[in-house]
C-alpha cells in the first residue's frame, strides 16, 4: 500500500497555495517556476488542475536515468532523485509521460515532487481541499489519471 | 531578499528608450508599495495640473513588498496616473496573477512616459524587455488581445491591457489583466491608451524572498487560519458561498440600495439580482486570486445569446449599476453587461451608473429618442443596459457621450445634479443618507466617488469589526480616518482589502515586518498609510482642488430619503467633514498643516517639469 | 400579532426566504430563533424594519425582521 497525492480539480479555486509553499519549503523563497507542482487554468471551461508527479509504478524518469539518481522508495511508493548522482542530462524530463518532471535552470537541478517525504506541504496548506494525501486503494488506482481527462468530464458538465 | 526586488522599468515611449533603474529604498521605506509608492513616484515626477491624457502624464504599474509571496491574498498591483475621470490622482489596484509575474521578473514596478506614435505592447522575459508592434492587436477585446499575446510570445506568461474602450480614452476604461481582473476605477485604462500603449506582457522565473522566513510563515500560517475559520472570509463562509453580490439583499433590507439613479434606496426585484440568485442559477464555481484562500471569485454561465460561454460574474457593485441603480431585475442580462465591460475594459460601476443617469435624464425630458438614435431609455431596459454598453466602448452615437461618465454627460445636457458623483466619479451601491459614515468617505476620497476608500460600510451595515450605528454622524470622522489609513496601507502592501473581514492592523503589520525586514512598531504601519493618505490630498490641492470639491451630489444633501429606518434624513456632511479636518491636522480649508506634513516626513515637492 | 420573517443567504438552506409568523405579544427575536433552530452564533446581522436590532427586542405587530448570517463583500 502507498499513499498519494489525490488531485480534485472541481474543488481548485486556482489561488496557487501549492505552488508558493513548495518552493518555499524546497528553496527559500517564493518561486513558482521551481515549483514541483504546478496549477493549470482552463479559462473557457472555468477549471483549475494542479498536477504534479504521480510516482509511477514504473516510472519511465527512473528507467532512463543512465547514473542510476533516481530511485523508488518499495515502502513509500517515492519515486526520489539523488542530487548528488545526478549530471542533469535531463533525459528524465523528456521520458516523463505528463511533464511532471522540470528542469530549472536557476537550481541547475530537476525538480520533482518527493511528497516532502511523507509530509505534503501543498496538500497540508491547499485552502480548497483540492490536494488530498491518502492510501490509495485498488478503486482511487485507476482514477490516478492525466488531468485533462478530468477537464474534459468537467467541461461537458459544467454546458 | 525582502520582499522588493528592488528595481523598477523605465519605459520612455517618445522614443522607444527602456532602462532599468534602482528603486528609491528610502522611499519603499516610506510609502510601502503599490498605491503609496506609485503616488509617491507619481508626485515627485509630474505636475499635478497637467491634462491626465496628455503625454505629459505618467503611467506607473507598481506591486507591493508582499507581492509574489505566501502573505495571505498579496497578489496584488495598483496602476498609478492622474486619472482622467477625477482630475485627481488615480490609483486603481487588481488581483489576478499578473503582479506577482512581474515580481518573478524580477521588478517591483514599470512606469511609462510620454506617448508612443504608434501602438505597441511591452513584452518583458525575465532580463529581456522590449517594446513591440501593437497594430494587430488596436481594436480587439480583452480576450482576444490575451490569447493573442500569449500565443505570440510565451503561454505561461500574464497579461495587462486595454481593450477598445482605452483605446477610445473612454474615461472609465479600465486595465484589464488575466482576462477579467480589472484595476477598475478613474480611468487608468484611458491614460493607457492615449498613450498608444495596448498592453503588457510579463513572464519571470525568479523568486521572491522575505527577510525573515520563520517570523513570515509563523504570521502568514496565522492570518490564513483566521481568514479561514472566519464566518466571511473562510471555508464556506459568505464571501466563498455567495461572493460579494450577497450584500445586495443586506443592503436592500437596510434602504440603502440606491435605485434609480438613486431616487429611491430600496429595489423591489433585489432577491432576483442578489448573491443568493446568481450562486442558484448562474454559478459554476469559485475563482481565487494569486494567494488567496478566500476565492470570492465567481465563475458563471451565460447560457443563452452571443456571450454564451463561462466567463466571470458581476461583483456587487457591478451587479448594483446595472441592476437596481438601473432597475433592471434581470440577472442574466446583468451578468452580460458586466461582461460586456470586461471585454472592452471598462469600468462596470461608473458604466451602470451613466445609464442610470442617462435614465433618469430621459425620464425627465431632458435627453429625448432624437439624442438615442431613435431609442426609448427607460429604468428596467435589460437589453438597454447591454446595449449601451457596447456602444460605450466603441463609443457609437450616444455611447460617445456616455464614455464621458454621467457628470459630463449630464452637464452637457444642463443638469449635473442629476449625476451621482462625486469629483465626476460615481459613487456605488451604498447610500449615504441611510449610511452617515459612507456619506463623508464619499466625499473625501481622494479618487472620487468610492467605496474602497474607507470601506465603512463594514463597520456601519455589517457589524465589523464593531457595530456602528448607520444613522448617527458622531464618531464617524475619526472610524473614517482609522479606516482611510488602515486601507491606504493595505493597498500599498498589495495585499487585498478582503483580508480585513478577519485580519487586523497587528495580522497585517507582522507579515509585512517579517517581509521587508525593517523593524516598524504597528504604529508606524498605520502611519505609513496616513502619510500616503496625506500625499494623494497634497496632489489633489496642487492639481486644484478645494474644500467645495470635498461635498455631496445634491439628492444626497437636499432630497430627504423615502423610506426606512433612515426616512426623512439626508447626508449631514457639514458637521462630519469640519471634525474629519480636525482630526486630520489639516486646516479649515482641508490643507495639511506643516506640522502635519512634517510629522509624516513627507518631503516638500522638488518640482520637476517634464521635458516633452 | 403578524410578523414577517426574512431569510438571507445560508440561512434560507433547507428552510425558507420569508414567512408570516402569528405571535404572542412580548415575543422576543431570541424566542423566533429558536423556533427555526437558527443558533445564536450562527448569527450575523438581525434588522427589524431595517434598524439593525438586538437579540433581545421585543416584535411589535407588523413588522419585518430580517436575519443574516455574518457576510461580507465589497
Amino acid at each position: 500500500m502507498s499513499k498519494g497525492i489525490v488531485i480534485s480539480p472541481e474543488k481548485c479555486t486556482g489561488c496557487r497555495t501549492c505552488e508558493l509553499v513548495c518552493s518555499f519549503y524546497k528553496i527559500d523563497e517564493f518561486n513558482p517556476k521551481d515549483a514541483a507542482i504546478s496549477v493549470l487554468s482552463y479559462d473557457e471551461a472555468g477549471i483549475q488542475v494542479p498536477m504534479t508527479c504521480l510516482q509511477c509504478d514504473e516510472p519511465h524518469c527512473m528507467t532512463v536515468c543512465t547514473v542510476n539518481a533516481i530511485t523508488k522508495d518499495s515502502k513509500t511508493g517515492i519515486v526520489h532523485v539523488d542530487g548528488e548522482k545526478c549530471i542533469g542530462c535531463k533525459m528524465c524530463v523528456s521520458a516523463c509521460p505528463f511533464g511532471n518532471m522540470t528542469y530549472s535552470s536557476r537550481q541547475k537541478k530537476v525538480i520533482k515532487c518527493d511528497l516532502c517525504d511523507g509530509y505534503p506541504q501543498c496538500v497540508r496548506l491547499c485552502p480548497s481541499g483540492a490536494l488530498d494525501y491518502k492510501e490509495l486503494d485498488s478503486s482511487l488506482q485507476k482514477r490516478k489519471n492525466i488531468a485533462s481527462q478530468f477537464v474534459e468530464t468537467l467541461r461537458e458538465g459544467a454546458k | 531578499m525582502n520582499g522588493w526586488t528592488e528595481k523598477l522599468i523605465r519605459v520612455n515611449l517618445c522614443d522607444g528608450k527602456i532602462s532599468v533603474e534602482k528603486l528609491n529604498m528610502d522611499d519603499a521605506k516610506l510609502y510601502i508599495g503599490g498605491r503609496g509608492l506609485g503616488s509617491k513616484y507619481l508626485y515627485d515626477e509630474i505636475d499635478p495640473e497637467i491634462d491626465p491624457l496628455s503625454p505629459k502624464n505618467k503611467l506607473i504599474f507598481m506591486t507591493g513588498p508582499m507581492t509574489g509571496t505566501y502573505a495571505s491574498c498579496a497578489g496584488r498591483f495598483n496602476v498609478v496616473a492622474k486619472a482622467p475621470l477625477t482630475g485627481t490622482i488615480g490609483a486603481a489596484n487588481s488581483g489576478g496573477h499578473f503582479g506577482p509575474e512581474l515580481k518573478f521578473a524580477g521588478y517591483d514596478g514599470i512606469i511609462f512616459e510620454g506617448k508612443s506614435d504608434a501602438p505597441v505592447y511591452l513584452h518583458i522575459n525575465d532580463d529581456t524587455i522590449e517594446l513591440k508592434k501593437a497594430d494587430h492587436l488596436w481594436g480587439k477585446t480583452v480576450m482576444e488581445t490575451t490569447d493573442i499575446l500569449l500565443q505570440e510570445n510565451e503561454e505561461d506568461a500574464r497579461v495587462a491591457c486595454i481593450g477598445p474602450a482605452g483605446e477610445k480614452q473612454v474615461l472609465f476604461a479600465t486595465v484589464m489583466n488575466d482576462k477579467d481582473r480589472a484595476a477598475g476605477r478613474s480611468g487608468i485604462g484611458a491614460v493607457m491608451g492615449s498613450k498608444n500603449l495596448k498592453a503588457v506582457i510579463v513572464k519571470g522565473t525568479k523568486g521572491v524572498g522575505v527577510s525573515n522566513k520563520p517570523d513570515f510563515m509563523k504570521a502568514t500560517l496565522d492570518s490564513r487560519e483566521k481568514i479561514l475559520v472566519n464566518p466571511v472570509a473562510g471555508k464556506g463562509g459568505g464571501l466563498a458561498t455567495y461572493g460579494t453580490q450577497v450584500l445586495v439583499n443586506i443592503l436592500n433590507e437596510t434602504h440603502a440600495l440606491p435605485t434609480n439613479n438613486w431616487q429611491t434606496s430600496r429595489f423591489e426585484d433585489a432577491d432576483k439580482i442578489s448573491g443568493e440568485y446568481l450562486k442558484e442559477h448562474y454559478l459554476i464555481r469559485n475563482k481565487a486570486c494569486f494567494a488567496c484562500p478566500i476565492g470570492c471569485g465567481r465563475v458563471i454561465k451565460i447560457p443563452d445569446g452571443k456571450y454564451k460561454g463561462i466567463v466571470a460574474g458581476p461583483e456587487y457593485e457591478a451587479g448594483w449599476s446595472f441592476g437596481a441603480s438601473s432597475g433592471v431585475n434581470d440577472m442574466n442580462a446583468i451578468d452580460k453587461a458586466n461582461h460586456v465591460c470586461n471585454m472592452l475594459g471598462m469600468d462596470p460601476i461608473t458604466m451602470g451608473a451613466t445609464i442610470a443617469c442617462a435614465m433618469e435624464l430621459y425620464e425627465k425630458g431632458i435627453i429625448t429618442k432624437d439624442d438615442l438614435g431613435g431609442k426609448e431609455l427607460v429604468f428596467g431596459d435589460a437589453e438597454g443596459i447591454i446595449e449601451w454598453a457596447e456602444r460605450t466602448g466603441y463609443r457609437d452615437g450616444f455611447g460617445d457621450i456616455m464614455a464621458l461618465g454621467s457628470y459630463r454627460m449630464a452637464e452637457k445636457f444642463g443638469h449635473p445634479e442629476y449625476s451621482m458623483s462625486v469629483k465626476k466619479q460615481e459613487m456605488p451601491a451604498y447610500d449615504g443618507r441611510a449610511i452617515q459614515g459612507m456619506a463623508l468617505e464619499y466625499a473625501t476620497s481622494n479618487r472620487g466617488g468610492c467605496h474602497v476608500r474607507g470601506y465603512l460600510t463594514s463597520p456601519e451595515v455589517l457589524g465589523i469589526p464593531i457595530k456602528t450605528d448607520p444613522l448617527e454622524t458622531e464618531g464617524k470622522a475619526a472610524l473614517l480616518k482609522l479606516f482611510q489609513d488602515l486601507t491606504a496601507m493595505i493597498d500599498s502592501s498589495d495585499i487585498c482589502l478582503f483580508t480585513t473581514f478577519a485580519l487586523g492592523l497587528p495580522e497585517i503589520a507582522a507579515m509585512l515586518r517579517s517581509t521587508i525586514g525593517v523593524d516598524m512598531t504597528d504604529e508606524e504601519v498605520l502611519m505609513a498609510g496616513e502619510r500616503i493618505w496625506n500625499l494623494e490630498r497634497l496632489f489633489n490641492l496642487e492639481a486644484g482642488f478645494t474644500r467645495n470639491d470635498d461635498t455631496l451630489p445634491p439628492r444626497l444633501l437636499l432630497e430627504p430619503l423615502t423610506s426606512g429606518p433612515a426616512k426623512g434624513r439626508v447626508a449631514d456632511l457639514d458637521v462630519m467633514l469640519d471634525e474629519y479636518y480636525k482630526l486630520r491636522g489639516w486646516d479649515e480649508y482641508g490643507i495639511p498643516t506643516d506640522e502635519k506634513v512634517n510629522e509624516l516626513s513627507i518631503s516638500v515637492k522638488a518640482v520637476a517639469e517634464a521635458d516633452f | 400579532m403578524d410578523i414577517e420573517v426574512r431569510l438571507f443567504a445560508s440561512f434560507r438552506d433547507n428552510r425558507w426566504k420569508s414567512k408570516h409568523l402569528i405571535i404572542n405579544k412580548g415575543t422576543t427575536i431570541r424566542k423566533i430563533i429558536e423556533q427555526i433552530y437558527i443558533n445564536e452564533k450562527d448569527l450575523g446581522i438581525v434588522l427589524i424594519n431595517g434598524r439593525h436590532s438586538n437579540i433581545d427586542s421585543v416584535l411589535e405587530n407588523n413588522d419585518i425582521l430580517a436575519l443574516f448570517p455574518p457576510v461580507g463583500g465589497g
